[in-house]
């Protein structure tokens, strides 16, 4: 499986709940499903961490889970987004953003000062 | 989960927390199958396949269900607080809405809590705090015991209670109470003081909170004396100044450096008040003067399992202890402190009596509050079958409605404490000074009163409240309710429940009524009786004669001898005698054994008294007593010569035929005692006051020249007028002779004598004031449930006026049933009073507890106000529009 990165265990939260802000109810393989589909399977997600992660941020009330029937006739825990998980997740993209803003410009930096360097 | 959902709590199909995770995980793994068998793999390998792929799952498992515990748990605390915060604005609003209905419950309640928790800081300062002494639990006190009855008294002999101090392993205190002139303060005073041995700090366990305590090298007799203060005294009487401890107080003419002052609050003894501890030396003095004369009383340490084991070992050596000082049989004993103080006397009985009574008026309100909960109860019970309806559970709504109760409670309860601070502040005006005397405490209202008020409140607010609550539920059933327009809240139950209140009410205010009434007349008879004396236009002046100013012998007579021709010229002053106590606070005898001379001997009921008094040749003119037979003593006559002058009662008692035949008799009262003439017989003279149950004989000794006249004295003023004009002049006239001459008490006579009967009049008062508020509650509760039921049965009602019942007969049938819900209260309420009859004998005079005239006049009282009280609802009822009720 070249290519694929791990997820750090921090951000599978984070992507959890980005997954869920689109207001579908999704129960734990879908989400799986969702974020692979969506990266094209660039993400490697351990799967035995998912469930814990899920129930963990139900704990925190950040997600609501309840049980219904899928589409396969099968029970199944859906999970949607809560008020709380919502400002959560506003608030840890921004920071997210902040990171990433500030790498690209360490990146930026070093780019320009291993060019300046060069004869 | 909406708002709508919370309230009706709408059961959720929520699995096992364990299932929930089985099934989650298994539905992954299912999902991951499906998957793979898609992509092409057979379904065993898919499988096996997927199981891997989802790692460690017990693990996880694990973690899982961890998790949900704690979100279950937070859930769970959500929903309560949730619960909380949604009662509390339902009941906030509700009583908002019925604010009307708010107050009533609140001040009903209010003075139901309000006069219990007053009277609770009266029995908690007087016996159930434990008293302000380290571990006070173990303090003993000596007594004297004499047979052939078991009383102990605390007075010991001195001598013998050396000797026990010496023999007894634990240090222990002697003390003996003595008074003071005291000068040098804001006026002269006699003040009572306290001589101590030094073991006075280590016994008690309390040290002053300002400079040092007794030492032993004080108890020296060569040693400076020295005085501990008492702190309220220090505040009053020295106003506080800081450098008290450079200062001297003069006691006697004595001046005393001042080593060190008590803690506020400090006590002790325990009754009344004491202006400074100084040593009892080793040679029985204190205080410039000989402090232990014959007797002392005496406190040591013992813990409570020992007490039994140290009485033996003192039984036996009591006997030396005592070999010269008692009579024979005479023993030692400790009892302890604590106990003592909650022995039945006439103040405990008084305290249990206005106990029970607050008790009943506290019932009384709470039953007016759930009739008054209950009247809403129903017409909101609509609204609560509604609610059971859609849902909500039966548990859910007791909550509700417990929440609204508890708030009413709780402002019922801050309404009570400030009634509480009034009620206590105008109990100290008419509390019995024999009331305030014991009281090891001062009586306040402070944080043990508080915490009283609420729990009171709380336990009050949720049995009373929740009383309508069961009723509420009951008829909001759904099941039962039928239609529920016209139908709900009328259940049969709740009318039961309201009548049975009502009966309650009227039962618990007749109990208080009749014993009301028979204090009262208790009272009024004790005042009938004739004191003896005309006190009308007459004023008493009592002072004690300091020793050290005016030692006895021929100085002290000539100095009273002034006193009196000063206060005779006082302009309005038609004559003035000295005496040796004026009623009620006159000297007693007890124990006797009359002999007449050549007859036989006959003793005296153990427990009555002899009272008697000292008097000169003046008496009889300025007291207006009445002398039958005989002659008033004359200035020759003195307690030498034997003459004496009896009243009425003795006489026939010693002597059947006849006042006449009493004179010039000899008696005497004890074998070792001196043989007495009857010089006169008066007409009776209730020397202790009304009551003469404690001695109804009475007897006068001479006062003869003033030189041996002891130190309590009283002047008897015979005034032109009103003795309150010539208060002013008396006290000048006194200070004019001697400055320095304090004076206890100078008031007309009639206030003199009626401090005998404080406590009567307390008691008198206080449930008169108790058992009206009862009647007035128990009338509003009749009113409120009849006006209810009226209007609740308007329908009925309606009907029968169309079918032809005249306004008259709906009038008969409101007030009938009114009555027959008073008549029902009253029986039971005689009942009751009979019952608490008992507890009210003690505090009787020449009333019996089951007077038959009190209970008709209560009886009858409670029926005609109650039959006052159905007379609106019963008019309502007969102006009903039929036309107007039946179409609404």
């Amino acid at each position: 499986m070249a290519g694929k990165v791990d997820v750090v265990r921090g951000t599978l939260e984070l992507l959890v709940l980005k997954t869920l802000s689109a207001g579908t109810p999704l129960h734990g393989f879908g989400i799986l499903r969702w974020i692979s589909d969506a990266t094209g399977e660039a993400l490697l997600i351990e799967e035995g961490a998912l469930y814990p992660a899920l129930h963990r941020l139900e704990q925190r009330a950040w997600i609501h889970g309840d049980w219904q029937v899928s589409e396969k006739g099968r029970r199944a825990k859906y999970y949607v987004l809560t008020q709380l998980g919502r400002r959560q997740l506003v608030r840890e993209e921004a920071q997210w953003l902040r990171y990433l803003t500030a790498w690209q410009a360490i990146a930026e930096a070093a780019e320009a000062a291993a060019a300046g360097a060069r004869p | 989960m909406s708002r709508r959902r919370r309230l009706f709590h709408l059961r959720e199909s929520r699995p096992a927390p364990v299932d929930a995770v089985n099934w989650e995980i298994e539905h992954h793994i299912q999902e991951r199958i499906d998957e793979l068998i898609e992509e092409g793999m057979p379904g065993d390998e898919a499988e096996e396949h997927a199981r891997r792929a989802f790692g460690d799952i017990a693990r996880i498992r694990r973690e899982m269900l961890e998790l949900d515990e704690r979100t279950e748990r937070r859930r769970r605390m959500t929903r309560l607080l949730d619960d909380l915060a949604q009662d509390l604005r339902f009941g906030l609003r509700s009583i908002r809405l019925h604010a009307g209905l708010a107050v009533g419950v609140v001040l009903t309640l209010a003075l139901g809590i309000g006069a219990n928790a007053a009277m609770f800081s009266v029995v908690d300062a007087l016996l159930l705090r434990p008293l302000p002494y380290a571990a006070p639990d173990e303090l003993v006190a000596l007594e004297f015991v004499t047979p052939p009855n078991d009383w102990g008294r605390p007075n010991i002999p001195y001598d013998a209670a050396r000797a026990w101090q010496e023999l007894e392993a634990q240090p222990a205190l002697l003390h003996v109470r003595t008074t003071a002139l005291h000068t040098g303060g804001f006026e002269p005073l006699t003040v009572a003081v306290q001589a101590v041995t030094p073991e006075f700090h280590q016994v008690l366990g309390v040290t002053p909170v300002l400079g040092r305590g007794l030492l032993p090298e004080d108890a020296d007799p060569a040693a400076p004396p020295v005085l501990v203060l008492d702190h309220s005294f220090w505040q009053a009487q020295l106003g506080g100044m800081s450098d008290v401890l450079e200062r001297t107080v003069t006691l006697n003419g004595v001046e005393h450096d001042v080593v060190g002052v008590m803690p506020a609050g400090f006590r002790f003894p325990t009754y009344a008040t004491t202006a400074g501890w100084g040593a009892l030396r080793t040679d029985g003095t204190a205080f410039g003067g000989q402090a232990a004369r014959s007797f002392v009383e005496a406190v040591t340490r013992v813990p409570p399992p020992d007490v039994e084991a140290s009485n033996a070992r003192l039984r036996v050596a009591g006997e030396n202890l005592l070999a010269e000082a008692g009579p024979a049989g005479a023993y030692l004993r400790l009892a302890r402190v604590d106990a003592r103080r909650r022995q039945v006397t006439e103040h405990n009985q008084a305290m249990l009596l206005l106990s029970g009574a607050v008790l009943l008026i506290l019932l009384v309100a709470g039953v007016n509050m759930a009739n008054l909960l209950l009247a809403r109860g129903s017409t909101r019970s609509g609204e609560l079958a509604i609610r059971m309806a859609v849902g909500a559970d039966r548990g859910r709504i007791m909550r509700q409605i417990a929440t609204e109760a508890l708030l009413l409670a709780l402002l019922g309860g801050v309404v009570a404490v400030l009634m509480a601070l009034l009620v206590v502040r105008a109990l100290q005006g008419i509390m019995p000074s024999s009331i305030t005397f014991y009281a090891p405490y001062a009586i306040a209202v402070e944080h043990r009163t508080l915490i009283f008020t609420f729990g009171a409140a709380l336990v009050t607010g949720l049995t009373f409240g929740l009383l309508p609550a069961l009723g509420a539920t009951d008829w909001a059933r759904p099941a039962a309710g039928g239609g529920m327009s016209r139908q709900a809240g009328r259940g049969r139950g709740g009318r039961w429940v309201r009548n049975g209140l009502v009966v309650a009410e009227v039962a618990f205010s007749v109990m208080l009524l009749v014993t009301a009434a028979l204090l009262i007349n208790s009272f009024t008879r004790l005042m009938r009786n004739d004191p003896g004396m005309d006190l009308d236009r007459m004023a008493v002046l009592q002072f004690a004669v300091s020793p050290s100013a005016h030692p006895a012998g021929d100085g002290r007579a000539a100095y009273l001898r002034e006193l009196e021709e000063r206060v005779a010229a006082v302009p309005g002053v038609a004559a003035a005698t000295l005496t040796g106590g004026l009623p009620p606070h006159t000297s007693i005898s007890f124990g006797i054994t009359f002999e007449v001379e050549g007859g036989e001997a006959t003793p005296m009921d153990p427990g009555m008294l002899l009272p008697f008094t000292e008097a000169g040749p003046d008496f009889f003119r300025v007291t207006g007593a009445r002398l039958l037979a005989g002659r008033p003593f004359t200035s020759a006559d003195d307690r030498a010569s034997g003459n004496v002058i009896i009243d009425e009662d003795l006489a026939r008692f010693l002597w059947p035929e006849g006042p006449a035949a009493a004179i010039g008799q000899r008696f005497r009262l004890g074998a070792e005692s001196d043989w007495l003439t009857v010089a006169g017989v008066m007409a009776d003279l209730r020397l202790l006051g009304p009551d003469e149950r404690r001695g109804e004989f009475a007897m006068l000794y001479p006062l003869g020249s003033y030189e041996r006249v002891g130190g309590q004295i009283a002047m008897a003023i015979r005034t032109h007028g009103d003795p309150r004009h010539v208060l002013t002049g008396v006290r000048a006239a006194v200070r004019e002779v001697d400055a320095n001459q304090p004076i206890q008490d100078l008031v007309p006579a009639t206030t003199y004598y009626a401090q005998a009967v404080d406590m009567p009049r307390f008691l008198a008062v206080l449930m008169g004031i108790l058992a009206a508020l009862a009647l007035l509650l128990a009338s509003v509760g009749v009113h409120g449930v009849l006006a209810f039921g009226v209007a609740q049965r308007r329908h009925e009602l309606g009907v029968r006026m169309v079918m032809g019942a005249r306004s008259s007969q709906l009038r008969r049938l409101v007030v009938g049933e009114g009555l027959t819900l008073a008549a029902v209260g009253a029986a039971l309420g005689v009942g009751g009073a009979l019952l608490a009859g008992r507890v009210v004998d003690g505090v009787l005079y020449g009333v019996a507890p089951r007077d038959v005239a009190t209970f008709v006049a209560v009886v009858a009282t409670v029926l005609i106000v109650s039959a006052a009280a159905t007379l609106r609802p019963a008019n309502r009822a007969a102006r009903l529009d039929p036309g107007e009720v039946l179409r609404g």
